[in-house]
């Protein structure tokens, strides 16, 4: 199914100037516990995150008896997060709504982690065409951002491959 | 190509046109286009709209800073 939507940016003044933020409204599952709330579009993260307070106060996640899984990295510096499977759910327009399971860090002891709950490249980038477009208009206020979900798969037989590596 | 529509509820595009300057630094619970609860903590937040009937669409208004 072709799909492409459009969500209003969430703007934040600060010292004089707009900060448009790329919030999307989700419902958050895990356990029979629901939460809907925003998440953060992160093109910059390179998986997703809860923040504690999310995952312990809308899930009921029992931050205590989670295993760590590593560290990641952030501008704050290194933390302790662990790996939960959480139920995401988003409308696409009135008729749709796109359901999916995605790999959420989770920081663990006193780090309390992002601010947002952030949406990292890793599943959801892979499933939708993402586009930032905060010149939409000549408001500066009045942007929009897109979500064009990935219908067709291309070959990547013609194209080169990249060398992983880490 | 497919036809753009608008994607998100009506909450959240109410929710971005209403001046939420009262609830900086906060957590809020939106329903039905309006805003059921508010308080530092998202527990109490949830709990507050939860015992008025609604389930709500919760959102911490940030304060103002510049995220990285």
């Amino acid at each position: 199914m072709d799909i492409n939507c459009s969500y209003p940016f969430t703007p934040i003044e600060f010292k004089g100037r707009v900060i448009l933020r790329p919030l999307l409204q989700c419902t958050l599952e895990y356990q029979g516990n629901s939460l809907t709330t925003a998440l953060l579009l992160d093109s910059g993260a390179d998986i997703s995150m809860l923040t504690q307070e999310v995952a312990r106060d809308g899930l009921k996640i029992d931050l205590d008896k989670l295993e760590p899984a590593g560290d990641t990295g952030g501008i704050g510096g290194d933390i302790s997060v662990a790996m939960v499977d959480v139920g995401v759910s988003f409308a696409m327009g009135p008729r749709y709504v796109h359901r999916c399971t995605i790999p959420f860090q989770i920081p663990l002891g006193e780090n309390k982690g992002p601010c947002y709950s952030l949406l990292g490249r890793d599943p959801f980038f892979y499933e939708f065409r993402v586009s930032f477009r905060m010149g939409y208009t000549d408001d500066p206020r009045v942007g929009k951002f897109n979500l064009h979900k990935e219908s067709v798969k291309r070959s990547a037989d013609r194209f080169k491959k990249p060398v992983t590596y880490g | 190509m497919a036809k753009e529509v608008q994607g998100a509820s009506e909450d959240q595009r109410w929710l971005v046109t209403q001046n939420l300057s009262r609830y900086t630094g906060k957590w809020i619970a939106v329903a039905h286009k309006t805003i059921v609860a508010s308080g530092i903590s998202l527990k109490e937040v949830l709990e507050e709209a939860r015992a008025k009937g609604a389930e709500p669409f919760c959102i911490q208004v940030p304060e103002g800073y510049i995220t990285a």
